[in-house]
């Protein structure tokens, strides 16, 4: 038999009397009509001597007579009949762990076992013997591995994450082949029990920054937690900044790169989503893409990017400052274009440029709570319809309408969801902030935002790591991505090096 | 507030904000009008002045090792109440160049740029903000100025590049002057604003976090001689652009940058030496409030050093508005009466303390050679 033992006994602990067991799982499972108890008559009278507990909806349909071929495979191993195979062998059979086709595992308490229960497995409880013995036979109804919607990539896998985290774990050890790669797991919540594991790579990772994680994680027991992202809120550093201070990836590939930088990722059962903590802001410009495709292409894309932020942040505002505080500053070509452009708009630009946003948003989140033959119906409304008629009626001028639009587009550049999000909340005090002081109140919340980037922590790391403070090495895979070549010459985690045949020398040059 | 530390390189940094900061704009107007196309070279000379100034601080914190602030140090050379006596006169210091600083920012744009907005609201935002971020403490403040007194050194550079073909290099000529007086009155001037105000940093230098002392010494002059070329050659370029008009221009280098028209297509990019002149002012005033605000939660022995920063922001603001009755008060204050009073009195103290320093250390070295 195949088994391994957990728990230890003590008050709830479960019986020798059979009948006592019994009662109990009627008790405790009272009302819950998907739950199975079979009795089974074992010996010569075939008297009650043993009973199965499951929960139907969670077991293959194929796997409920595993109890049957169990003792059937007993029998031939014991050498014996049916009709002299009395409790007392199964039990000897169980506990001395005979060869057995089904694994299972030997519980030694009633909570234990009915764990065991919702992990779809069919528990036996034998009269005289106080442990039950689980077999595994779950079948949770999940999605297949398929390309990671939120993720697409041109060059590279194609597999995603799923809602399954021993797939998900899988699919990393598939990818890292070493015990170096350590999955240590936690269990949070009463109700959920959600299984959470964290990874990372040993030697690679920084000691200081897992005991920290260790730390934070220690608190997460007690909650309730539905997905990745409970976790990310439990363990961060600033719940109300704006800025995500964490990554997350459906990509495998993704994960193990962040693996190799010295991350550490939490994964969740029933969800895909895998975090990456700690995160700094310029692991924002990249994906996992940008180290498939040729250099100069990536570099190009970097560098849009950079753009697409600096765009979908501010462009709204500099408008709103530029025309409404400082026109003389616009060249002046450009300038009579725009007043010609702005001429008859009862608005002045700040509400002019407020609306188009909100109504921008509006269609967004629209586009993507309807139903999905429905979405397009609303794009073709909104964008062309209701933009074409408010410039027409004289509500947005065309220039605004260009701006909003290009916001919206520079935003969806962004390769990560999170960071889109934040520069899209932040877009709106901006534009406040335009309206009111022009170029000054811009500037002013510049240095805000420079000033809270700087002073948030992710995981006690400096969020702006690598730009404030300042690394040069670091450089080389920021706003360009230098050939691999060069790249893996020197990894930007010096602790790699590390790893190497001497595994000597100090650690890596910490920041100041 | 523990205390906190910076490397040298972030220390650098601190010092070119503080140096070039507002300087860059508002100095070679001054400079322009007393020295005409000779002011670059008081602005060298001014600069070594500095240097020395420099030196000073050097030794002294040469001697200060294992010393928590700059103020127990000078209470061991000069007893309490002499110290006490410096703590004030670099706080009274402080406390016109914060507050004037500020003042700035508010008429540059209530002159230039936003002509109709009063100007308590630009003097009391930004010092909100700086005080903000004094609050932040000074690791935050050191990682964030490393990246704006790049920025702000990339944009000043760009436009003085972009404003060559404007450049006329017989403005500088000639070159005897008629009379070395008005080249000593613009040395005066610059070897206190900017240069001379290199002292206030003897309260920042225990807090530097060097390896090697050698590192420190070569960042610090290193990063002195970078601030002093920029400012040089931005003086330059004002003259090389204007010539002896470059004294009636206000803000020189602004007006310089609205000369520039490369191709219809950059042009108008005045706006881009306004974002220099905030950013400057702005770093420079949060590294004076914050040597400010030490100083005073140390003479007044506060535990949480933050928690003189808000009162203090309050004062400045205050001051900022009634200090100056109009631009030309301002003017009178800020380029007579303040390098007067760094030279006068900030260096000569500096100069005091280090020689008493220095006599402290040879007895005690004496005493323990005997």
């Amino acid at each position: 038999m195949s088994g391994k033992e957990t728990g230890q006994g003590n008050e709830c602990g479960i019986s020798r009397d059979l009948d006592g067991n019994l009662a109990w799982a009627l008790q405790r499972f009272d009302r819950c009509q998907d739950i199975v108890i079979d009795r089974l008559g074992l010996g010569e009278s075939l008297d009650t001597a043993a009973f199965v507990l499951y929960c139907e909806t969670l077991i293959e349909e194929s796997k409920n007579d595993i109890i049957r071929s169990t003792i059937r495979d007993m029998i031939d191993i014991e050498g014996t009949v049916l009709d002299s195979l009395a409790a007392d062998r199964v039990i000897r059979h169980f506990e001395r762990q005979g060869p057995a086709v089904h694994p299972s595992t030997i519980v030694r308490r009633l909570d234990e076992a009915e764990l065991q229960v919702w992990q779809g497995c069919i528990v036996l409880f034998v009269a005289g013997w106080d442990c039950a013995v689980g077999f595994k036979a779950a079948s949770f109804n999940k999605r297949q591995v398929t390309e990671p919607v939120n993720e697409p990539a041109v060059q590279g896998p194609r597999e995603g994450t799923v809602e399954l985290l021993g797939t998900n774990l899988g699919m990393l050890r598939q990818r890292v082949r070493t015990s170096r790669l350590k999955i240590e797991y936690v269990t949070a919540g009463e109700a959920l029990k959600s299984k959470i594991a964290y990874v990372y790579l040993e030697e690679v990772v920084n000691p200081e920054l897992l005991a920290e994680f260790r730390r934070r994680i220690a608190d997460i027991p007690p909650q309730e937690i539905m997905e990745t992202s409970f976790v990310d809120d439990w363990i961060e550093d600033q719940v109300w900044s704006p800025f995500p201070q964490f990554r997350y990836t459906e990509r495998p590939d993704s994960a193990t790169a962040a693996l190799m930088d010295g991350k550490i990722l939490v994964l969740v059962d029933n969800s895909p989503m895998i975090l990456i903590c700690p995160a700094f802001l310029v692991d924002f410009f990249s994906t996992s893409e940008d180290y498939y495709v040729r250099t100069w292409y990536s570099i190009m894309i970097r560098q849009v990017r950079v753009l697409a932020f600096v765009i979908a942040l501010t462009l709204p505002s500099i408008y709103i400052a530029l025309s409404t505080f400082h026109p003389e500053l616009i060249p002046s070509v450009l300038l009579i274009a725009i007043l010609n452009s702005r001429e008859g708009i009862p608005f002045p630009a700040f509400l002019e440029a407020l609306m188009m946003e909100i109504s921008f948003e509006l269609l967004r989140e629209a586009g993507i709570r309807l139903p999905r033959p429905v979405g397009p119906a609303v794009s073709i409304v909104g964008a062309l319809v209701i933009g074409q008629a408010a410039i027409s009626a004289k509500i947005a001028s065309p220039i605004m309408v260009i701006v909003v639009a290009l916001t919206g587009i520079a935003s969806f550049a962004i390769p990560h969801y999170d960071m889109a999000m934040a520069l899209r909340v932040l877009r709106f005090p901006l534009m406040v902030a335009a309206g009111t002081l022009g170029g000054y109140g811009l500037m002013l919340s510049f240095i805000l935002i420079l000033l809270h980037l700087t002073s948030l922590r992710s995981l006690g790391e400096p969020y702006l790591s690598s730009l404030a403070p300042f690394q040069w090495r670091d450089m080389r895979d920021i706003f360009v991505r230098l050939p691999m070549r060069t790249l893996l010459q020197s990894p930007r985690n010096r602790r790699l090096q590390r790893i190497g045949p001497s595994r000597s020398g100090g650690r890596d040059k910490g920041t100041p | 507030m523990n205390k906190e530390t910076i490397s040298a390189g972030q220390l650098a940094a601190l010092i070119i904000s503080t140096v070039v900061g507002s300087g860059i704009v508002y100095i070679p107007n001054p400079l322009t009008a007393i020295a005409r196309q000779h002011a670059w070279m008081s602005m060298i000379a001014a600069y070594l002045f500095g240097w020395a100034v420099l030196c000073c601080l050097v030794y002294m914190h040469r001697h200060m090792r294992g010393e928590a602030s700059f103020f127990s140090h000078i209470r061991k050379m000069v007893g309490r109440p002499l110290a006490a006596a410096a703590a004030l006169i670099l706080i009274c210091l402080l406390l016109f160049a914060v507050p004037a600083i500020v003042a700035g920012i508010a008429n540059f744009f209530t002159s230039v740029m936003m002509k109709e907005t009063p100007a308590y609201v630009f003097s009391s935002t930004s010092l909100i903000v700086c005080a903000l971020t004094v609050r932040a403490g000074l690791e935050v403040m050191a990682r964030m100025f490393v990246l704006l007194a790049g920025i702000m050194l990339a944009v000043s550079l760009a436009v003085l590049l972009l404003a060559t073909p404007g450049y006329h290099l017989e403005y500088l000529l000639p070159l005897a002057p008629q009379s070395v007086k008005p080249l000593l009155h613009a040395f005066l001037v610059a070897a206190g604003f900017p240069f001379g105000e290199v002292l206030l940093f003897c309260v920042l230098l225990p807090y530097v976090n060097a390896a090697k002392p050698g590192s420190l010494v070569r960042k610090l002059f290193g990063s002195f001689a970078i601030a002093g070329a920029m400012m040089t050659v931005s003086v330059l370029c004002t003259i090389l652009a204007f010539g002896p008009a470059a004294g009636s221009f206000q803000y020189s280098l602004y007006r310089l940058a609205s000369e520039i028209q490369i191709a219809e297509i950059i042009q108008r990019i005045e706006s881009v030496i306004g974002i220099t002149m905030i950013l400057g002012s702005y770093m420079k005033a949060t590294v004076y409030l914050y040597i400010l605000n030490i100083l005073v939660a140390e003479c007044l022995g506060l535990s949480d050093k933050r928690l003189s920063v808000f009162p203090l922001m309050l004062i400045c603001i205050f001051l900022s508005l009634t200090m100056f009755d109009n631009p030309a008060d301002f003017y009178t204050q800020v380029y007579v009466i303040w390098p007067f009073m760094v030279v006068a009195v900030g260096c000569s103290l500096i100069l005091a303390l280090t020689l008493a320093t220095w006599v402290k250390y040879r007895n005690a070295e004496k005493e323990g050679g005997a």
